[in-house]
């Protein structure tokens, strides 16, 4: 009977675990957490497994020290060309009575990717619906400033109860950099545009806002066009400032893409017919790093970074050392390790792990005495990359977007995977660098828009070539990645800024939250 | 008292087969795309055997209890979810437990079921949190690391076989584990 009893017990543990499991519960998961801690602290018996570490060199972290401090004079070279290439080339510039203010792309936010927040060097003379470039495209318009934005906190009996448990905590309010951008991509957004004449073909006025999916692409919308006959031309923004009282016409001239039409096939739902639409010269899902938010004022007119204003990645605060306690997961499928510190210390979900400027990893999941690391190599591993010749460190990177990782080739390689996004400009970018080859030598680094993970830490050398068909994909073996069985460090403390964006001073506060 | 102290040497020694499971597996490779992958999967689940070699052993009474320190230590080993662990270390004892309802576990074939059985259930549960957290966090945009894919299962039915051969062998060093005489199963 007793037997009966543990078995009908154990079936019910079960079937609630097994619940709480495939829809989490961040409070249970605290608890299991913290009921799990005595029991992770027999995880050192695990240390052995890093016997079959590459850390075999000897030499500290990142390789010996000349290598690591090429890679970081690398990274802060990348920086500059980055914020370089935040300012337009094709389109006049500067404007007279806009200053622009430098702003990195934060953290994308993928549940509504029509926003996308900013950290800003100077929040001051931002204000809502001033437009927002990058080079020469145009991205969108400020939505909201969080910090000027009501701040409330008002918790119920049971949040009180949970925070004096320490199961909860109060919401952190928000940084004073940052702000939210609605881009063109928003199915509301909406702004003046127009064809200019070119071969006799008269100008056309149109709107564009949204999108236009397709089946094989995704362009952006165009709404009541002047003229149906307009079949290709380059799109810009045009809102007359004398006609219209809109922010947006400080943007006037900045690039929308290029006028597309496709004949759509009937469905059962809809008949056949024609779309127009604008093919975007942007990914907008993770090709965004560096913008200009362009307020109304006098000052300078133009960014102009300079090579003493880059702060290095690794300078910034926020970094601490840290061991790994064991390397290895039970799950074949997966690739992962254990630091020996975890949110005693501030490490938290997303942070990165360096081997120098080496990306090693991203925490997965930490408790209060470790942290769990998702490797490189861990398959689905996700990062957002950008791609700079190896020859020539001062050229205007490319931005790839979102990469996956494959996980590791027999040689010991990561392999990942790139699937080009819809307006990346990644065919002239490589018959530019190539040489007429079709492939370039480049090296590989982060982006901006992950929590946690600064941009330009290096991912790895590789060779890259335009994938063989449209909308195919390339798989790249990369070589000198992070070794996990190194000196390494993580990212603690907020998802603030690495570095501040073009000598600004925005270094205060850094673990803070 | 007494009592307790044998769960502790159990879950002590659960972890050292982990810890073994987990050298081996960081260590193994092969060669080709998938040789990484391979290996791993070639490195039998030992803490499952462990549970399941004491779930044939000791008192029926404790199989929850088992399960539980069993999933106690392998959380310590792995990045998937807690809960996760242990419904699939409950699922994978249970099932042990039922074999062993109609016939002691003192076969080469049962003692291979058995060992088998509990860690394709544990691969197939484990596995089936990983994809179902992967497609939430695309569609909610929440973190989510790894990704596992549908052929994966070959990789958990590999490591449930190696697992299932490797049980007769070891099953005799298993069942004699120092330290769990108070955990013994009583007179029938």
């Amino acid at each position: 009977m007793a037997t009966m009893r543990t078995r009908r017990l154990g079936w019910t543990i079960a079937a609630g675990a097994a619940l709480v499991s495939l829809r989490p519960v961040g409070p249970f998961e605290r608890v299991a957490d913290l009921a799990l801690v005595p029991a992770r602290v027999i995880g050192v018996l695990g240390a052995p497994s890093l016997l079959w570490a590459r850390g075999d060199t000897g030499e500290g972290a990142g390789g010996s020290p000349d290598a690591l401090a090429a890679e970081r004079e690398l990274s802060a070279q990348l920086e500059l060309a980055i914020l370089r290439s935040a300012e337009p080339t094709e389109v006049p510039w500067p404007i007279r009575g806009v200053v622009p203010i430098p702003g990195e792309v934060d953290v994308s936010e993928k549940v509504n990717r029509d926003r996308i927040s900013l950290r800003v060097s100077d929040p001051g003379p931002i204000e809502r619906g001033q437009a927002v470039v990058a080079g020469d495209v145009f991205v969108g318009t400020v939505e909201k400033i969080p910090v000027r934005e009501p701040y409330r906190d008002r918790p119920g009996l049971l949040e009180k109860i949970l925070r004096r448990m320490g199961l909860s905590s109060p919401p952190v309010p928000p940084p004073r950099d940052l702000v939210i951008v609605r881009m063109i991509t928003d199915p509301s957004a909406r702004v003046g545009a127009r064809i200019q004449e070119i071969d006799g073909q008269p100008e056309c006025r149109m709107v564009v806002g949204g999108l236009e999916r397709l089946d094989d692409r995704v362009w952006l919308a165009v709404h009541n066009p002047e003229s149906q006959n307009r079949f290709t031309g380059r799109v810009v923004v045009h809102e007359a400032a004398a006609a219209v009282d809109s922010a947006d016409s400080t943007a006037s001239g900045f690039l929308l893409g290029d006028l597309r039409r496709a004949t759509v096939a009937a469905t059962e739902r809809t008949p056949r017919r024609q779309v127009m639409g604008v093919d975007p010269l942007l990914d907008f899902e993770a090709g965004l790093n560096q913008v200009l938010v362009l307020t109304a004022g006098r000052g300078r007119g133009t960014v102009d970074p300079r090579r003493s204003d880059i702060v290095g990645v690794l300078e910034s605060t926020g970094w601490r050392h840290v061991d790994m306690a064991s390397l290895g997961d039970l799950c074949p499928w997966r690739s992962t390790g254990r630091l020996d510190v975890g949110r005693n210390v501030g490490v938290r979900a997303g942070a990165a792990v360096v081997d120098g400027v080496r990306l090693v990893g991203r925490v997965s999941r930490s408790d209060q005495i470790g942290a769990t690391v998702a490797l490189l190599d861990d398959p689905g591993f996700r990062v957002t990359a950008l791609a700079q010749p190896a020859g020539d460190p001062g050229a205007t990177p490319l931005v790839l977007g979102e990469l996956v990782s494959s996980g590791c080739n027999g040689r010991g390689q990561v392999t990942v995977r790139w699937r080009p996004a819809s307006g990346s400009r990644y065919g002239e970018w490589i018959e530019r660098h190539s040489e007429g080859g079709g492939e370039v030598e480049v090296l590989l680094w982060t982006g901006s828009g992950m929590r946690r993970v600064p941009r330009g830490l290096l991912l790895g050398r590789t060779s890259l070539q335009a994938p063989g068909e449209p909308g195919g994909e390339l798989v790249m073996a990369l070589e000198g990645s992070g070794d996990p069985g190194a000196k390494l460090q993580v990212r603690t403390g907020s998802s603030r800024l690495a570095r501040p964006a073009s000598g600004s001073v925005i270094h205060a506060a850094e673990g803070a939250r | 008292m007494k009592r307790f102290t044998s769960l502790g040497v159990f879950f002590l020694w659960v972890s050292v087969a982990g810890a073994l499971q987990l050298l081996l597996t960081s260590g193994a490779s092969g060669p080709g795309e998938d040789g990484p992958a391979l290996g791993r999967a070639c490195v039998p689940d030992l803490m499952t055997l462990v549970l399941v070699a004491a779930v044939g052993r000791l008192d029926r009474r404790d199989v929850v209890t088992l399960a539980l320190v069993t999933a106690a230590a392998r959380a310590a080993y792995t990045a998937a979810p807690p809960f996760a662990v242990v419904s699939g270390c409950l699922v994978a004892a249970l099932i042990a437990d039922t074999l062993r309802r109609f016939a002691d576990l003192d076969r080469a074939w049962l003692r291979s079921c058995a060992a088998g059985s509990g860690a394709l259930a544990i691969g197939t549960w484990l596995l089936v949190v990983d994809l179902v957290r992967g497609s939430q966090a695309r569609v909610t945009g929440g973190l989510s690391f790894g990704q596992a894919s549908d052929r994966d299962f070959a990789l958990v039915v590999l490591t449930a076989t190696v697992t299932a051969l490797v049980a007769p062998l070891v099953w005799p060093a298993l069942h004699r584990l120092p330290g769990l005489r108070r955990l013994e199963r009583r007179a029938f």
